[in-house]
């Protein structure tokens, strides 16, 4: 199968990565974000739940990207993570937030750094939870995904919005749902004695018309790829 | 003319529903409501008509696209597509017709309204009232539906108003509905796996309809739906 972000996510599109923790989100975020950069694009990621060392360690270890292979150094990362526990400026972030639940902050720290990326670029925030778990008001989440989004199709980038599944409400994920073009949601499957399955669905697009079955997501030899459908 | 509306397929891929009728356009979230709406509006305008779409999330140039798909370069010249989307970003528009903020009302109604003021027999989607809900109060949202749909169905136009289901209050989505002439209903079902949207006319008010549920599709025709 041919590259996710071809296959998957039409250009100029605002999705939202909706599952359980640990369903791979994270990965295929990285896997996004890698396959652009691999096509000349950009990639602007912002992360909430692990410094930008760690992710990209994390990301050679199960196979994303080869050890001599410096993609990965080229993501450009938003680090809304280190400082929130007292840690340095990491190497591979451009910019940091110090305050995640400052969302107005937020929003214009990635406009800033969105502003500068070429086109077709891929900005990936990372995660929505991870901003607004400090009891953000609903309002002032659908807002900030709203605005942003559009300013980010505005330059003909695409962004990517992750959610974990358990931190919201269905009626906030739904609403949330409805001011972007799509939706990709991820899950696990554990059967006894198999191994964990990880799966994704893509929905709705218009214009486009994806596989709307689950398909597997299959760590390789050429990072993240999917299987079936 | 019989009352009984055709929501099936025509041979020229046309729904049809009563002239001038006010229609909430009501399903889960996703897309396949702008889907179906821009596809709508495109099989209008394929009949000569005239379409207003109004939108908050595709941006003007992503519904122009997928109108031209529907029907083709020279028909969808005649949509008027209204940018609810470079305002949101406090950016100039780049389209003839916009909305200068969501949080107003009163100005998207006066843009509303002067855009279907020389129309006869048109169409209008508003994509959608769900958006709307997020910067203006719901209740002024429903006061904003009565007066645009009154209007509309004084030009006879056919207004069709997409609202997320599952997000709102109970109580403003049946306001809307009893406000509004009738339902168009869309559902998500599982077959096999796969993901599929079933379209229906779910009611009108004065009118008998044919309900029975029709699968969309983006790119083929409407077909029964069977469960195989
Ligand atoms: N397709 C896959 N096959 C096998 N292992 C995977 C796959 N995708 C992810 N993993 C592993 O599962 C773990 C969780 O993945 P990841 O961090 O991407 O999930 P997540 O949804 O972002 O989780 P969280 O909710 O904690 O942010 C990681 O250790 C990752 O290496
Ligand atoms: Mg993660």
């Amino acid at each position: 199968m041919s590259t996710l972000l071809k296959e998957g996510l039409p250009q100029g599109t605002s999705i939202l990565l909706v599952g359980p923790p640990g369903s791979g989100k994270t990965s295929l975020c990285l896997q996004l974000a890698l396959e652009g950069i691999r096509e000349g694009c950009e990639a602007l990621y912002l992360t909430t739940e692990s410094t930008p060392t760690n992710i990209l360690a994390h990301a050679q270890g199960v196979g994303l990207f080869q050890k001599d292979d410096t993609t990965g150094t080229k993501i450009k990362f938003i680090d809304a993570y280190s400082w929130a526990i007292g840690m340095r400026k990491d190497e591979y972030a451009i910019d940091r937030i110090n305050n995640p639940s400052d969302i107005n902050k937020v929003s214009l720290v990635i406009m800033n750094q969105a502003q500068i990326l070429s086109p077709r670029s891929l900005v990936i925030v990372d995660s929505v939870s991870g901003l607004t778990l400090a009891s953000q008001k609903k309002e002032r989440i659908r807002n900030f995904i709203h605005v942003l989004a559009h300013r980010i199709l505005r330059q003909g980038n695409r962004v990517v919005f992750v959610l974990e599944e358990g931190a919201h409400d269905m009626a906030t994920i739904n609403s949330l749902r409805s001011l972007v073009q799509g939706t990709i949601f991820t899950r696990i499957i554990d059967r006894d004695g198999c191994p964990l399955r990880r799966e994704l669905r893509i929905l709705s697009f218009i214009g486009a018309s994806p596989k709307t079955s689950w398909m597997e997501m299959v760590l390789g030899n050429e990072g993240l790829q999917l299987e079936g459908g | 003319m019989s009352d009984l509306i055709q929501v099936s397929f025509t041979p020229a891929n046309t729904l049809e529903f009563p002239r001038g009728s006010q229609l909430l356009l009501i399903g889960p979230p996703g897309t396949v409501k702008a889907a179906f709406a821009i596809r709508y509006l495109s099989s209008r305008l394929k009949q000569k008509e005239i379409g207003i779409y109004a939108t908050t999330v595709w941006t003007p140039k992503q519904v122009r696209e997928a109108a031209i798909r529907f029907c083709g370069k020279v028909r969808a010249k005649t949509l008027r597509v209204v940018d609810g989307v470079s305002c949101v970003t406090s950016q100039a528009s780049e389209e003839p017709i916009a909305f200068q903020s969501l949080f107003n009302l009163n100005l998207i109604s006066l843009t509303l309204l002067q855009t279907m003021s020389d129309l006869e027999n048109g169409h209008l989607c508003i994509d959608s009232l769900s958006t709307l809900m997020i910067y203006a109060e719901p209740t002024a949202v429903l006061k904003f539906f009565q007066v645009l749909s009154a209007r509309a169905k004084d030009h006879k136009i056919t207004g069709i108003y997409l609202l997320e289901e599952g997000v709102h209050d109970p109580e403003i989505v049946a306001a809307l509905r009893f406000s509004a002439d009738g339902v168009i209903e869309v559902r998500e079902v599982e077959v096999k796996g796969a993901l599929h949207h079933l379209i229906r006319l779910a009611y009108v008010r004065g009118h008998r309809v044919n309900n029975r549920s029709l699968l969309f599709s983006e790119n083929g025709p409407y077909q029964e739906f069977n469960k195989e």
